[in-house]
C-alpha cells in the first residue's frame, strides 16, 4: 500500500450514518474510506463497524451483501460500535435475530424502569465519561471478554474483546477527547 | 445504598400518617401483602413494615401476627418490622411469624435491659435502632412523648448497646413529600462513622435519594412517595444504580448563517458565528449541542447543510440539527453531513409518518422529535411553522404519538417561558415524562441557575438554553456545578 491509502475501513451496508465516525477520523487525521463489498474489505488495514438503525435489518443486510462469513473470518483489527458491537454476539432480541456470533452470548433489552434509549453521558468504570445512545445491550457468555462496564439500572458491558475483535456500546466518534483516545489508539493498532 | 419501601399498617389496612398524627391519617386500598409482593418484585430486598396499630396500643395484635406470616410466606424479602414491641414475648412471637428484624424505638429509652436480652437472644442482626426526632430531641410513644435526650444522646446509647443499625426519622419532613433533612444526616454519618444510618422521612424521587448517599447514609426508608405512586420503586432503584449524567445543552439558533436569539421567536438579536461557539461550547463542557435553523420553516428553505458541516468538523460531541426538515432526504442529508440526530417540528405535525420513516430508515436513535407547546387552560398546544401557528393539539398526546412512531428523544420548549429566562416550565415537563419512555429535553426559560435545577428534578433528562450561555450570564460549568450541588450527576 502507498502511503495514501486508507488504512480503516468505515463498513457501511446502506443502512445508515457512517458521516459522524468518518468526520471523526478525519478530524483526528486517521485516513478512511466507506467500504462496502468483501473486496473493500481486502485492501484495508483494519475495520470500524459503527451500525446504523434496528439489528435485523443490519444483519439482514450483512447477509444480503455476503458479508457475514467474510466478518466472521476477519483477521484484522476490528472495531464494532453501538450495535457494530451487538452484532458480534450469537443473537439479538432485537427483531429477534441471530447475529455474527463471534463472541458467545446474546442482547437483550434494557431493563425496565430505565429512560429508554439510555441516551448521553455515562461514566464508564475506567472513570471516563463516554457517550452512550442503545436501547438493547449485550450479556456475554463468558464475562472475561468485557473490558469496560458503566452503571445504568444495572452494570452494562460497555466494551468487550476477543482476539481481534473489540467492542465498544458507546460513541467514540461523540465522546470527546475520551472518545479521540479509543479511536486514536485503534487506529494506531491497524498500521 | 439501599432503597427499603415502607408500609404503615393501621387496623390491617395500609395508611400514612403526616408527621406521626393519627389525626392526619390518609388510607390507601392496596393489600398490604399484595404490595410487598410487588415491591419485592421490583427489586426491594428489604421491607419496612410499621405497626401503627401496636404503636398506639403498645402491643402485637394477633391480625398484625397473621400479615406477617402471609408476607414472610409469600415474599421473599428481609422484612423488618416496628411499631409497639414491648416484650421478649412480642419479638419471639415476631420472628416465628418470619420477621427478620425487629425495629426497637421506645424501648431503647424505656426499657434498655429489655433490649440487652433481646440481643442475647437473638443475636445483634435481628435489632435495628429506630430513633424518632423533632428539633433535635427524641420523641417515643409513637412521637407523642419525649424523651428529654438529644439526637446525640440518644445515638451514644445505641453505640453502647452495640446496635449499629440505626434508622433515624425525621418528624417534621414525615409524610410530608418536602424532600428529606440532608444536613442533618450528614453531620450524623460523621459524628458516628461506625453506625449504620438509615434515612427516613419526606423522601420523594431519586435525587433525594442520591443526596443521603452522599450525605453518608446506607439505606432510605421511602413511604408516602411509593404509596402515593409519586414515584415508582423501579425507578429509584435504577436511578440509585446510574451514573448517567444529566445533559447540559446550548443552542445555537440559526437565522442567515449568524447565531441569534429572541424573545418568543421574535425579536431577534446577533449572538456570533455558530462555529466559533459551537467549538467554545464544547470546549466549556456542554454535553451535545442543538442547531436550529429557525427561519429555515419560515422561509420555506432548506436547513444550509454546508453550515451543519462547518460546525460540526470543529466539535466533538454529539449535535443534532433542526429547522425546515421536511423529507426524510432532508434528513439523511443532515446526517451525512455530520449531524448525530435530527429534529422534526412542524413536518412531523402535518405528516406523522415522517417520525416513523425516520425512525424505521435511519434510527429511532437519531430521530428526535421537537415540540413548541404552549400553555392554555391547565394544558399545552402544539405551535409549528416557528411559533406562528397554534394546531390546537395536545402537546402530550402529540408527544406520546410520536413516541410511539420512533421517536427517539423529545425536545420540549414551551413557548411561554422561551427567552424569558422566568424558569422552565417544570409542570410540562413532569407530564410529559410521565407519560413518554424516552429521554425528554427541557427547553424555555433557563434563566438562573436554580431553574436548570428545578428543571432536572422535575425529571428533565436535558436542559437546554440560549441566551444564558450566548450572553455568558453564566457558563456550562456552573450549570454542571448547581446540579452537582443538588446531588445530580453531571460531567464535569
Amino acid at each position: 500500500m502507498t502511503a495514501q491509502s486508507p488504512i480503516i475501513g468505515i463498513l457501511s451496508y446502506g443502512a445508515g450514518n457512517t458521516g459522524s465516525v468518518q468526520r471523526a477520523l478525519s478530524r483526528l487525521g486517521i485516513p478512511s474510506a466507506i467500504v462496502t463489498t468483501a473486496e473493500d474489505i481486502a485492501t484495508v488495514n483494519g475495520l470500524i463497524f459503527p451500525g446504523a438503525g434496528a439489528a435485523r435489518a443490519a444483519m439482514e443486510n450483512l447477509e444480503r451483501r455476503g458479508l457475514v462469513d467474510v466478518l466472521r473470518a476477519y483477521e484484522k483489527p476490528f472495531l464494532g460500535l453501538c450495535l457494530g458491537m451487538q452484532l458480534l454476539f450469537d443473537a439479538s432480541e432485537e427483531g429477534p435475530t441471530g447475529c455474527l456470533g463471534i463472541i458467545p452470548g446474546r442482547v437483550r433489552a434494557l431493563l425496565p424502569g430505565v429512560t429508554t434509549p439510555h441516551m448521553g453521558w455515562n461514566r464508564l468504570s475506567t472513570g471516563d465519561y463516554a457517550y452512550f445512545v442503545h436501547s438493547y445491550c449485550c450479556e456475554p457468555a463468558d464475562a472475561s471478554v468485557i473490558t469496560m462496564t458503566a452503571r445504568y439500572g444495572s452494570d452494562l458491558c460497555a466494551g468487550v474483546r476477543q482476539r481481534n475483535f473489540l467492542g465498544l456500546q458507546w460513541h467514540p466518534e461523540t465522546s470527546g477527547a475520551t472518545g479521540d483516545r479509543s479511536l486514536l489508539s485503534f487506529a494506531s493498532l491497524c498500521k | 445504598m439501599q432503597v427499603i419501601p415502607a408500609i404503615d399498617v393501621l387496623d390491617g389496612r395500609i395508611v400514612r400518617l403526616r408527621q406521626g398524627d393519627f389525626a392526619r391519617v390518609s388510607r390507601f386500598d392496596a393489600d398490604p401483602a399484595a404490595l410487598v409482593r410487588t415491591f419485592a418484585s421490583a427489586g426491594a430486598a428489604r421491607l419496612h413494615l410499621v405497626n401503627l396499630s401496636g404503636a398506639r396500643d403498645g402491643s402485637q395484635q394477633a391480625s398484625f401476627l397473621s400479615l406477617v406470616r402471609q408476607i414472610a410466606r409469600t415474599a421473599n424479602v428481609d422484612l423488618q418490622v416496628g411499631g409497639g414491641i414491648r416484650t421478649l414475648r412480642d419479638m419471639s412471637a415476631l420472628f416465628e411469624a418470619g420477621a427478620n428484624r425487629m425495629v426497637l424505638g421506645t424501648t431503647l429509652f424505656t426499657n434498655p435491659d429489655l433490649v440487652r436480652q433481646a440481643i442475647s437472644l437473638f443475636g445483634i442482626d435481628g435489632v435495628v435502632a429506630a430513633l424518632d426526632v423533632r428539633d433535635g430531641t427524641v420523641r417515643i410513644e409513637g412521637w407523642r412523648e419525649g424523651t428529654g435526650m438529644t439526637l446525640n444522646e440518644a445515638l451514644q446509647r445505641v453505640e453502647e448497646l452495640g446496635i449499629s443499625d440505626v434508622l433515624i426519622t425525621d418528624i417534621a419532613r414525615d409524610g410530608m413529600g418536602e424532600g428529606p433533612n440532608t444536613d442533618l444526616y450528614r453531620r450524623l454519618c460523621r459524628t458516628f462513622p461506625t453506625l449504620r444510618i438509615t434515612a427516613s422521612g419526606g423522601i420523594r424521587g431519586p435525587a433525594d435519594i442520591r443526596a443521603l448517599r452522599d450525605a453518608g447514609c446506607t439505606a432510605a426508608v421511602v413511604g408516602k412517595a411509593l404509596i402515593g405512586g409519586e414515584v415508582t420503586l423501579q425507578t429509584l432503584l435504577r436511578a440509585e444504580a446510574s451514573d448517567l449524567a444529566i445533559r447540559v445543552i446550548p443552542c445555537l439558533d440559526v437565522a442567515d448563517g449568524r447565531t441569534v436569539k429572541g424573545t418568543k421567536f421574535e425579536n431577534l438579536r446577533d449572538a456570533g458565528d455558530p462555529a466559533d461557539l459551537a467549538e467554545r461550547y464544547c470546549a466549556e463542557g456542554a454535553d451535545e449541542l442543538v442547531f436550529l435553523d429557525i427561519t429555515a420553516t419560515r422561509e420555506e428553505r432548506q436547513t444550509t447543510t454546508a453550515l451543519v458541516a462547518r460546525v460540526a468538523e470543529r466539535v466533538n460531541i454529539p449535535f443534532t440539527v433542526g429547522g425546515g426538515i421536511r423529507t426524510i432526504e432532508d434528513a439523511r442529508m443532515l446526517l451525512c453531513a455530520g449531524a448525530d440526530k435530527v429534529a422534526v417540528n412542524s413536518a412531523a405535525i402535518r405528516r406523522p409518518e415522517l417520525l416513523s420513516d425516520m425512525a424505521a430508515q435511519l434510527g429511532s436513535a437519531n430521530t428526535v422529535c421537537a415540540i413548541d407547546a404552549r400553555k392554555s387552560d391547565g394544558n399545552w398546544t402544539v405551535l409549528i411553522d416557528g411559533g406562528t401557528k397554534d394546531t390546537g393539539r395536545d402537546a402530550v398526546a402529540w408527544a406520546e404519538e410520536a413516541v410511539k412512531r420512533g421517536a427517539g428523544e423529545l425536545l420540549v420548549t414551551s413557548f411561554d417561558r422561551d427567552g424569558t429566562g422566568t424558569g422552565f416550565d417544570t409542570t410540562l415537563i413532569a407530564r410529559m415524562k410521565a407519560r413518554v419512555s424516552v429521554p425528554v429535553i427541557a427547553s424555555g426559560g433557563g434563566g438562573t441557575l436554580s431553574s436548570f435545577v428545578e428543571a432536572a428534578r422535575a425529571g428533565a433528562d436535558a436542559l437546554l438554553a440560549a441566551s444564558v450561555f450566548h450572553f455568558e450570564t453564566f457558563r456550562i460549568r456552573d450549570v454542571k456545578q448547581a446540579l452537582a450541588t443538588n446531588s445530580f450527576p453531571v460531567r464535569l
